[in-house]
Formats: structure tokens, C-alpha cells, sequence
């Protein structure tokens, strides 16, 4: 249980980046119902307060959103949308740094797209 | 108000600490009973209500060390703590002194259990009526209760050494007292010359100053 | 937002010795807090001035806006487990949840008989002949079940191994979701629950070093990690609470926020930056504090 969540990065964020990996993995359909805030709270031993601000997060971003009464869904579109903020991630996390450090090595964008295909095939 | 009735509940659940008194009392009554039946001599016990009386002292010690902590843990107030305990010694006493009464009724009954042993029914105590005879064993009994808790009271507010510096007074109190002023005389006199009735009207107002001082002492006192 | 407690100007002596010297605060209500700090820091002595079971030499405590001393009101509602609880001797475990139903307005029998199961108390066994862990349990057991709009665990598990300790957290929590109320948790194990709570106040020689939401604090201190002269060249000018050399590298720990360009900077210098938990946060923070004491007295 512990491993699921670090210090590193504030919990709230981690919680909704769980929610997140869900959604994008199909663990969580559009227009299903999210676990509780309590639920969270108890799974991964963190305070009912901050697992709500990691949903509100998501709710912010139009990921959630709360039926009065009954508690939190899944947006419909909520997966398209979160397949394209996690491909933004991934550009300018992996693909902008791989093109730095390859300059620094002088590999031209030709070598680079060799390089990927090679990867992709090895893989 | 369901404060008090809750420390009520909590000196009842004690109930065993109340069965010593009575497991006291009866076996020296039933070892009076059995020797004066192995040697047929009438035998007269003037001390039986005296075990009753010490051990409801200790008792009323014991409860008020024992149940205060415990009390102010579960956060009643100190008052409540108080009322509760009163109420519960007020309760014993009664009980105590009617049971008392009752066996002392079926003592003159059996005239003495069949061996005229007098245990409970005793000359000097159970004289006058009925209700005199049930009064006074109840404010002796009271006296008793509310010594122990003003004593236990001390122990809680001025901990071990506060409660040795008053047995200490008390000490030299009642030896200067009884060596230079001759007090024993008078409370002798005081015996003779009054009815045990007489006497424990008299007590009332030292057991209303034991109340006092208790409740003094435990609205001042901390765990 | 309300205040389970307020606490103004709070300072208690004992002869020359002041565990609690003038210490102000507040506790919004319906939060779980954490009251932090060394053994002999003035926790204990804090908490027992709030639950009315000691007297403040001055100041003044409130809880839910009234004096708790003789407060049946006030008292009614707090639920102050310590490690030094006392229980009559002669108590069955069924006895003591008994009386505490008898006391507390909110206690749930069912849920205490619930717990009592999963601490695997027995109980009709007398507390005399309990172990440290069962009695331990117990408290906990009165804390959670009692269900007070403030309640308070001093220290509440001497004794029991890391699964009753588990167990604990986790009904703690639980119930804490269902039952919101204000749970003020005093322990050295600041690991163990540092993740569940909201507000964190650390107490040191008696008095308050800090007063922070528990977020605000996971960031105000940083761990700066990377070769020696690089290090010392980035943490010059900040608050360097602790550094510890390894060989050709420096470990240090930095107080307060990091912008944007130190942290483009630290990357440019190949410095690994990591958060620093709570728990190493209040050792060098009190430990620090001695440091400088002993230095001064030198």
C-alpha cells in the first residue's frame, strides 16, 4: 500500500494521478462512479482532506464531475481528454529531452527516427 | 445530571469492594456463633460493628484513590465525581445500618440465635426507637464513609507527603491532647454521659464538615 | 471556521521548571492534528491543561468556546486518552466500556464490541491482568468509540506491535470519514502517521516551533544532494538547516520554498533534490534548537 503513494510529490497530486491511470486504463469508465474520498482515505492511509483535494483536482479539469448526493463520476470525454494531456506530458517530458541530449551527442533527426524505429522494433 | 448517574454506575460496577464489609462482619460472627455454640456460654460481642465500620473507612479510602483518575480520564467533572460518590456512600450507609437493624431484630427473635449470642443487638447501641436505633448506625456508617473520603481527598490533592503531614498532626494532636489535656476523660465522659443516639445527632456536623473539606480538596485536585 | 480549542497565553510551572512557557494556538475543529515534539517537550502537560485535568499557572484554554474546568458541557464532549490512563484494578475490559458508555453522549457499544474484536481484547479478563498492548487497546478503543467532537491520543500505543498499530490508523481514519471530529494525535512515530495528518504543531523546550498545515510543511524543507563544491556553491545564501558529507559528496537540507530557477539551476549542477519527511524535518529542527543551546552555553 505504502508503495503507491511517495513523498516525493504532494499526496493530493498523486491521488488524482491515480485517478488519472485509471481512467486511462479503463479501470474507471466514463459515467462511473469514483471510490469516495473516505475510500481513498482509508486505502491509501492519507487524510479524507487531502484525497478531496486530489478529486477536486480532477474536478477542476472537467475529469469529474459530483452528482448532488450520490458523489463523484467519471466526465464523459474524460479519457480523450486525459490521452491528450498525458501525450503533452510525454513530449515535453521524454521526446523535448531526448532531442537535447541528442544534440548534445550530434545525432542528427534522421539518426533519431533510425534510433526509434529500431526501438520500436527490438521492443 | 446522567454525569452522576454515570460515577453511580462506575461505583457500582465496584459492587465487590461493598461485599467486604459483609464478608467481614459475617465471619466473625460466624466464628462467635460457632464457639458460643461448642461452649454453651452466653457470650455478649460489644466490638461487632467495629471490622464493619474500619473496612468501610478503607473502602471509602480506596474508592476515592482508585475511581478519581480514573474518572477525570473519562472526563467527568470533579464536581460530578463528588456528587456521585455521596450519593453512593449515602446509598451504603442506609443499607448497611438497615441490614444491621434487621439482623439485630432477628437476634432478639431467636433470643441470640438459639445461644443468646449478642452480636448486633447491643445494649448501649441499640437502645430507643426504632427509627433512633436506624439513625444512629446510619451517621456512624456515614462518619466513617466521608472519613475515608476526606482522607482519600488528601492523598488526592496533596499527594503521599501532604497525607503524612496530616496523620502526623493528627498524631501529635491527640497525644498532646490526651497527655496534657486529659482528652480521653472527656470523651469517656462524653460516652456516659450521652445516649448513642444522642452522640450521633451530635456527629452530624462532622460528617457535614468532612463533605466540605472533600469537595473542597477534589475541585482543587489533579491527576 | 470554529475552533475546537483555543489556547491564549498558556504557560505552566512546576517550581522552577516551566514545561509550557506562553504558548498560544488554535485548533479549527473537525481536523486531524498532530502535536509533535520530543519526550519532556511539554505535550502531555499542554493536553492535560486542555481536558481540565491539570491547572495553567496563567493563560487561558477554551474548547468549543467555553472554560472546561467544572464544565460538564465542555467536558462532555472531549475524550483524552493517555498513556498513563488509570483503571480500577478490578475492572473487567467489559466494565470499563460500560462505565464509558455511561459518560460519553456519543459512545457506540456496537462499534466498541466491533473493535474489541479486531484488537482481540478479552473481555471479561480484569484489567490487573492485562498486558501493556491490551491496555493500550483499550484506550483506543474508548478514544475511537467514544465518538467526542474532540478527541485526544496522547502517546496511546506503548506496547502494541506495528499491526495494532496498523489497525489502529486505519480504523482511525475510517471512522474519522464517517464521524468527522476533531482528533488530536500526540506520538513520536511522526512516519507512521504523518501522511493523514492535516495540521502539524511541534512543541520544543514548551514552546511552539511550528504551527503549519501539513502540505505547507512537506514543502518547506528540501534535500540537496550532489558534489560537495557544487552543493555549497547552490545552498550558499539559504537556510541550510543540516549537511551531511559523504565522501566527495554533501547532503544538505535546505529550508523554504525553491523558485524555478534554482531548480533549473540544481539540475544545470546535477543536484538531486528530494523532499524531506516530517520526521527528519522535527529532528533537525529540535535538535537543532539543542545544538544552538549548548553552543550558547559554551
Amino acid at each position: 500500500m505504502d508503495s503507491l503513494i511517495d513523498d516525493s510529490r504532494p499526496i493530493f497530486v498523486q491521488i488524482a494521478e491515480r485517478i488519472e491511470d485509471d481512467i486511462i486504463k479503463g479501470g474507471l469508465l466514463e459515467e462511473s462512479q469514483v471510490p469516495s474520498t473516505n475510500q481513498f482515505a482509508s486505502f491509501y492511509r492519507i487524510n479524507p482532506a487531502t484525497a478531496a483535494k486530489g478529486v477536486n483536482l480532477l474536478v477542476d479539469q472537467g475529469i469529474l464531475y459530483k452528482k448532488r448526493g450520490i458523489g463523484m463520476f467519471v466526465a464523459k470525454g474524460a479519457h480523450a481528454k486525459l490521452m491528450e494531456k498525458r501525450k503533452e506530458q510525454f513530449f515535453a517530458q521524454y521526446v523535448v529531452k531526448m532531442i537535447q541530449e541528442a544534440e548534445k551527442l550530434g545525432i542528427t533527426s534522421e539518426e533519431l527516427t533510425d534510433m526509434i524505429k529500431r526501438g520500436v522494433k527490438t521492443k | 445530571m446522567n454525569h452522576i448517574t454515570g460515577v453511580m454506575n462506575m461505583h457500582f460496577k465496584a459492587k465487590w469492594w461493598f461485599f467486604i464489609p459483609w464478608i467481614i462482619t459475617f465471619l466473625i460472627f460466624g466464628s462467635n456463633l460457632v464457639i458460643s455454640f461448642l461452649i454453651g456460654v452466653p457470650i455478649s460481642y460489644p466490638g461487632s460493628i467495629a471490622p464493619t465500620c474500619i473496612s468501610l473507612l478503607v473502602i471509602a479510602i480506596v474508592i476515592v484513590i482508585r475511581m478519581f483518575p480514573f474518572a477525570l480520564g473519562l472526563s467527568v467533572r470533579r464536581t460530578d465525581f463528588f456528587l456521585g460518590a455521596t450519593s453512593i456512600f449515602a446509598v451504603i450507609s442506609a443499607g448497611f445500618a438497615i441490614v444491621l437493624f434487621l439482623f439485630s431484630l432477628v437476634e432478639q427473635w431467636t433470643g441470640g440465635w438459639g445461644t443468646k449470642l449478642h452480636f448486633f443487638h447491643l445494649s448501649y447501641l441499640n437502645d430507643g426507637s426504632v427509627i433512633e436505633q436506624l439513625l444512629t448506625s446510619f451517621v456512624f456508617m456515614l462518619n466513617m464513609c466521608f472519613l475515608g473520603v476526606v482522607i482519600g481527598s488528601i492523598f488526592q490533592r496533596f499527594g503521599r507527603t501532604g497525607l503524612l503531614i496530616f496523620f502526623g498532626t493528627v498524631f501529635v494532636v491527640a497525644t498532646i491532647g490526651s497527655l496534657i489535656y486529659g482528652w480521653w476523660v472527656d470523651i469517656f465522659h462524653l460516652f456516659i454521659q450521652h445516649s448513642a443516639f444522642e452522640l450521633a445527632i451530635g456527629s452530624i456536623p462532622l460528617v457535614v464538615i468532612y463533605i466540605l473539606a472533600s469537595y473542597v480538596m477534589l475541585r482543587k485536585a489533579t491527576v | 471556521m470554529s475552533h475546537a480549542v483555543e489556547v491564549h497565553r498558556l504557560t505552566k510551572s512546576y517550581g522552577d521548571v516551566t514545561a509550557v512557557h506562553d504558548v498560544s494556538f488554535s485548533i479549527e475543529a473537525n481536523k486531524i492534528y498532530g502535536l509533535l515534539g520530543r519526550n519532556g517537550a511539554g505535550k502531555t502537560t499542554l493536553m492535560k491543561i486542555i481536558t481540565a485535568q491539570i491547572f495553567a499557572t496563567y493563560g487561558e484554554v477554551k474548547v468549543f468556546g467555553e472554560v472546561p474546568y467544572e464544565n460538564s458541557h465542555a467536558l462532555s464532549q472531549i475524550c483524552f486518552i493517555k498513556e498513563s490512563q488509570k483503571y480500577p484494578e478490578n475492572f473487567r475490559i467489559m466494565d470499563v466500556l460500560d462505565v464509558a458508555a455511561s459518560i460519553f453522549p456519543n459512545w457506540d457499544m456496537e462499534y466498541a464490541y466491533t473493535l474489541i474484536e479486531d484488537f482481540e481484547l478479552p473481555l471479561k479478563r480484569r484489567m490487573e491482568k492485562l498486558s501493556r498492548g491490551m491496555l493500550s487497546s483499550v484506550g483506543i478503543i474508548i478514544g475511537l468509540a467514544s465518538r467526542a467532537p474532540l478527541t485526544i491520543f496522547d502517546e496511546p500505543y506503548l506496547g502494541l506491535d506495528a499491526v495494532a498499530r496498523s489497525l489502529f490508523y486505519d480504523r482511525l481514519i475510517e471512522d474519522y470519514g464517517e464521524h468527522p471530529r476533531t482528533i488530536i494525535l500526540s506520538t513520536h512515530l511522526i512516519d507512521e502517521v504523518s501522511r493523514f495528518l492535516e495540521h502539524v504543531i511541534v512543541i520544543d523546550n514548551g514552546k511552539i516551533l511550528i504551527n503549519e498545515d501539513n502540505d505547507v510543511l512537506r514543502e518547506r524543507a528540501i534535500t540537496v544532494t550532489g558534489q560537495t563544491t557544487k552543493v555549497e556553491s547552490f545552498t550558499a545564501g539559504k537556510d541550510v538547516i543540516d549537511r551531511t558529507p559523504l565522501g566527495g559528496f554533501l547532503s544538505a537540507h535546505v529550508m523554504g520554498e525553491l523558485s524555478t530557477e534554482d531548480r533549473k539551476q540544481s539540475e544545470e549542477l546535477g543536484l538531486e533534490l528530494t523532499p524531506v519527511s516530517l520526521q527528519q524535518l522535527i529532528v533537525h529542527l529540535t535538535s537543532a534548537k539543542t545544538h544552538k543551546k549548548e553552543e550558547e552555553v559554551q
